[in-house]
């Protein structure tokens, strides 16, 4: 029976056809299975690609300063802090009218309108307006509401104590970079860590750090602890300050050390300048004088020489000198004392200054032990004070030095050392021979004020023995007692060791010593027996007095009379009443030898040559152009500058003498861009 | 193989006690729950940078969602325990309602615009998106409709005239409103049902090809349509303009390798991608979990399909097999059409993931569906009091209108 193919087979379902609903669950299940593939190939196959993509639209770098360490004094007194304060910044593309809100903002802010309305008007996108505002400012220029106008908190430097320790403290600029002083010294400590860090950005620019916290603590600068007593030191500046002022001298300098582990107390020096507003200072008077300045030793150098002469065994404690009648010829030249005198024992030419015997004890020790004394005491070599720029004062070899270089030397003339350096040979005299290390900075400290690192009392090297240590003493003590040149640094109460110093100033102009300008100092420890304080202080230029005993030993007096209480210690003589020197005091007294003949060995050939307008090279080692500049235009030279930084090479070397207009060449780079090219061995 | 409907007269023979189950499939329930749950959690995840700039409280949509499952999940209880039959009754009033309030959308005062678009009705932060209704009551009208005439399917016009007429008013009213993607939606289920209805496969094809053209002729009227199609055929042509939505799409998605950046660790949520707690969802999803994610997500709503077109299967009425089968095509359509925008296959569309994307409007009437789903997987007896009713619609049917003479190839 043939069938008609165009029929139905079977009469149709009626009612949900259950074949359809399988078919559409293979259809979702087919597109299920093509989004999985889909969905792998899209995550694992291009992922690299799509993170790509996703890490360029969020990621960015955001620049981390760390907070710059503090720094503190010996007891924890707060020097230099970092604080937040708001700076202003503006978006030009953003102001509408700029010459009216340059106007209200310079009202504000007491800038300059014109040059705030062309900064407003530019089409930058960032400009600073005025960093480092105060609280007022901010306050008012904020109540201004322009949309154009940001603030940012940004670290500034403050120096709570004002101008005190200036020059030791140096200062930091906008940027919290160290410029000067220890804030520049110490910088890589202080500065802490720059750091990049991952920021996640949204789309509308907001920023979130995505490493979780950052350590900001871990990255902070360390913090300085110093061994500098804010109170001794504020009494040592005004110490100084005073007394310059009575004596109307051109500058005055004070370091105090603690003799027993070379602790410096205090680095006094005026006129002084205030960090905080240390454009407004001279860049001359951003120096550490203390340890950048080189002067003649002259008198103060004399106990040095005589413990040099007992340990040696060179002389006997008991010799007895030839006054010679206060003159002494070593080849043409004469040397005087003030005081004439027949018979001088040792202490009476400490107590007395005299340089007629210390010539004789200079002649005994001979060229080569003196010179090695002084190389002992630490003369013509660095400290280790750890500053930069430190000096190292003049000595040259005893093989060069001729018989009236061994005479001159032994008082004092003809070589120069820093105020560093004379106070911590006093130091070693005053401790019983021992060499300290100068210690300014005693700990570092991390963010959190724990402590990192120590940086423990050293001790270089025995000196002197305990007995020359003791003898000599024993005869700084007559100084300060009747009848010595330093009598106004008694301090009453107690027993001081001292020494004056007058020695004239070397003048550059002329190549010779100069008649007026002399630097008075004083050098001492107190209480003689058992040292708390060795105290070094010089005055440049003094006008009014100028003989060390009555300028320098009365800044010595009060800052010891000062400070001794301060430091518990007890006063172990009977209280005597302050000398007055104007009433009961003969002016002879004081008086100390002063030789104007003799000259500076490194000058001696501008005097062979009869020329005396030459002109002796500053040391500009470690100075910026500016500085440079500053210095020379002063002085007759022509520069010649090569490269960009700070002075690393200058030609001819400092101390050099120059002919009038003669060239200088300086060499300014960073440290480290001038090696010396390592010594080849055979 | 159950049958369980009546296949000569083809109405529904509810007097079956042997497949007669009070049991409702727990399986599905699992899923839900398992589907709602993680997205609580990437809902928390996506929007937590987003709650935090606008809302100042990064919990404020994790809290929101939290309060729209509780309170669909009530709705959903109640649905399991209403007998779908009951809205068999009442198809054509609930679409009726369904399609006034998308009306009133349009009015001003009861409609709420916003992104361009009025899409709700409310009043303050009560809102409510009839879009979502339609798409039910849709579902609902449209297996009423076929189970009350499936031994005259076979006639176009029995089987597509009313059907495509309603269709024509929804797409006019959805389209007012610029809702495409549910458009799309509901034209798709208008064809699938129709099609497991058993309609003619000639007719089918038909309107399938007329269905497309509209399609076409729908995306050409609106030019940000047009602009969308674009970009999504060349995703990486323009990458500021319209096509970001996508490309930013496409990259949190590509970020996510095999086990993704970890939960929370999404970048794109950071402003980049747009919307990307609700119609986005899936490609943070992709970003924090990876393709082991991805694959969780999309077996459980396979197996939410199998459940469902199980049930369909199963199901002890006609309308109940359609509406099974409608509402489980409804939301895997959904599901599948969000995953194909997140990965980039598909233009954006603004639907959004069903149980997973924040949005109260969404996961109340999906959770209303798959109640009524799961009460459907009960084959429960419809009560008493619709007997009446339901035996009378059944007497129509089974009497063959005498135009039916023979069978059609």
């Amino acid at each position: 029976m043939p069938s008609n193919i165009f029929r139905r087979k079977k009469p149709r379902e009626v009612g949900p056809q259950r074949g359809r609903m399988a078919l559409t669950s293979v259809l979702v299940a087919l597109a299920f299975a093509a989004i999985m593939i889909r969905a792998w190939y899209v995550q694992v196959h291009d992922n690299e690609r799509y993170i790509g993509e996703s890490k360029r639209q969020h990621q960015t770098t955001v620049k981390v300063s760390a907070r710059r360490g503090d720094i503190f004094d010996t007891n924890g007194r707060e020097l230099a802090l970092t604080a937040m304060v708001p700076s202003i910044y503006a978006i030009p593309r953003v102001v509408k009218q700029p010459a009216d809100l340059a106007r209200k903002l310079a009202a504000i802010l007491q800038l300059e309108p014109t040059r705030l309305q062309r900064k407003l008007a530019s089409n930058r996108a960032f400009v600073w307006v005025k960093r480092h505002v105060t609280k007022g400012e901010a306050k008012a220029v904020k109540a201004l509401e322009q949309k154009s106008l940001g603030f940012r908190n940004e670290p500034h430097r403050f120096y709570p104590n004002g101008g005190l320790l200036g020059a030791i403290l140096g200062f930091a600029g906008i940027d919290g970079k160290g410029l000067e002083g220890l804030e520049r010294d110490w910088d890589k400590f202080l500065r802490g860590r720059q750091h990049t860090l991952d920021a996640l950005t949204d789309a509308k620019g907001r920023r979130a750090l995505s490493g979780g916290a950052a350590p900001m603590d871990k990255w902070a600068g360390r913090s300085l602890k110093l061994t500098i007593d804010a109170r001794i030191q504020e009494v040592a500046e005004r110490a100084v300050f005073e007394q310059l002022k009575k004596m109307k001298a051109k500058s005055g300098i004070a370091v105090v050390m603690d003799p027993r582990n070379g602790d410096i107390l205090a680095m006094a020096q005026s006129p002084f300048f205030d960090p905080n507003e240390f454009r407004k200072a001279h860049p001359r008077q951003w120096r550490n004088r203390t340890i950048t300045d080189v002067s003649e030793v002259g008198s103060t150098i004399k106990p040095i020489l005589l413990a040099a002469a007992i340990d040696a065994g060179r002389i006997r404690k008991d010799a007895i000198w030839d006054g010679q009648k206060g003159r002494i010829r070593v080849g043409r030249k004469t040397i005087r004392d003030v005081h004439a005198a027949k018979k001088l024992t040792n202490f009476e030419i400490i107590q007395k200054s005299s340089n007629v015997g210390a010539v004789q004890i200079g002649q005994r020790l001979g060229k080569e032990g003196w010179y090695r004394y002084l190389r002992a005491f630490g003369f013509g070599a660095k400290t280790g004070v750890g500053m930069r720029g430190e000096q190292i004062g003049s000595l040259r070899s005893y093989k060069k030095w001729g018989q009236i270089h061994l005479a001159t030397f032994s008082y004092g003339y003809g070589f120069n050392a820093t105020a560093i350096q004379m106070v911590r040979a006093i130091s070693a005299i005053a401790n019983g021979g021992l060499l300290m290390k100068p210690r300014l900075v005693k700990e570092v400290l991390d963010g959190h004020g724990q402590t990192v690192e120590q940086i423990r009392p050293t001790m270089i090297r025995r000196i002197v023995s305990q007995d020359a240590a003791t003898y000599t003493r024993d005869a700084m003590v007559t100084v300060t007692k009747a009848g010595g040149t330093g009598i106004l640094g008694c301090v009453p109460g107690y027993v001081v060791a001292g020494k004056t110093g007058t020695a004239h100033k070397v003048d550059p102009l002329i190549g010779a010593y100069s008649r007026e300008k002399v630097i008075a100092s004083f050098v001492g420890f107190v209480p003689a027996r058992a040292p708390r304080l060795a105290i070094y202080v010089a005055v440049d230029e003094p006008t009014v007095e100028q003989y060390g005993g009555l300028v320098a030993a009365p800044i010595f007096a009060q800052i010891a009379a000062k400070s001794l209480p301060y430091l518990g210690v007890k006063a172990t003589e009977k209280s005597v009443e302050p000398l007055a020197p104007d009433l009961d005091l003969d002016m002879d007294t004081f008086a100390e030898e002063i030789d104007p003949q003799s000259r500076p060995w490194w000058q001696e050939k501008a005097v062979v040559s009869g020329v005396s307008s030459h002109v002796v090279v500053p040391d500009l080692k470690g100075r910026s152009l500016a500085q440079v500049l500053e210095i020379l235009d002063e002085l007759d030279l022509s520069l010649r500058v090569t490269g960009s930084g700070l002075v690393q090479r200058q030609h001819p070397q400092a101390g050099a003498l120059l002919p009038p207009a003669a060239n200088l060449a300086v060499s300014l780079g960073f440290p480290g861009d001038f090696r010396k090219p390592k010594k080849r061995t055979k | 193989m159950l049958r369980v409907w009546d296949k000569k007269s083809g109405a529904d023979t509810t007097r079956d006690t042997e497949v007669m189950s009070f049991g409702y499939d727990r399986l599905l329930l699992l899923v839900i729950f398992l589907l709602m749950g993680i997205g609580l959690v990437m809902v928390y995840s996506a929007s937590i940078v987003t709650a935090q700039a606008d809302m100042k409280n990064e919990a404020f949509f994790l809290t929101r969602q939290l309060a729209y499952i509780g309170f669909s999940l009530v709705l959903m209880v109640a649905a399991i325990n209403i007998h779908h039959c009951v809205y068999k009754r009442f198809a054509y009033v609930l679409f009726g309602l369904s399609f006034l309030l998308s009306i009133a959308v349009l009015l001003p005062g009861i409609g709420i615009e916003a992104k361009g678009a009025s899409r709700w009705v409310g009043f303050g932060s009560v809102r409510y998106q009839p879009s979502e209704a339609i798409k039910l009551s849709w579902v609902v009208f449209m297996a009423a409709y076929l189970a009350s005439r499936q031994d005259r399917l076979h006639r176009w016009k029995e089987s597509w005239l009313t059907p495509t007429l309603c269709l024509g008013a929804i797409v006019v009213v959805l389209a007012l409103q610029r809702d495409l993607g549910s458009t799309v939606i509901c034209a798709s289920l208008l064809l699938l049902m129709i099609f497991a209805a058993g309609a003619r496969l000639r007719h089918l094809f038909a309107a399938f090809g007329v269905g497309a053209g509209a399609l076409v002729l729908l995306i050409l009227m609106e030019p940000y349509r047009v602009r969308r199609f674009i970009s999504f055929l060349n995703p990486e042509a323009d990458k500021q303009g319209d096509s970001w939505q996508l490309f930013q799409a496409l990259i949190s998605f590509g970020s996510g390798g095999w086990t993704g950046l970890g939960l929370g660790s999404s970048k794109q949520k950071l402003s980049y991608l747009p919307e990307a707690h609700t119609d986005f969802v899936f490609s943070i999803l992709g970003e924090e979990l990876g393709v082991v994610g991805v694959l969780v997500v999309i077996t459980l709503f396979a197996v939410l399909v199998w459940r469902g077109f199980l049930i369909a299967r199963r199901a002890s009425t006609a309308f109940g097999s359609l509406l099974a089968f409608g509402i489980t095509a409804a939301i895997g359509g959904q599901a599948i059409a969000n995953m194909l925008v997140a990965i980039g296959l598909m233009p954006t569309k603004g639907l959004t993931l069903p149980l997973i994307s924040y949005g109260g409007s969404s996961l109340v009437t999906t959770s209303i569906g798959l109640g009524i789903l799961l009460n459907i997987s009960r084959r429960q007896p419809p009560p008493a009091w619709l007997n009446d009713w339901v035996i009378d619609r059944q007497m129509a049917a089974r009497k063959p209108k005498p135009k039916l003479k023979r069978g059609h190839a």
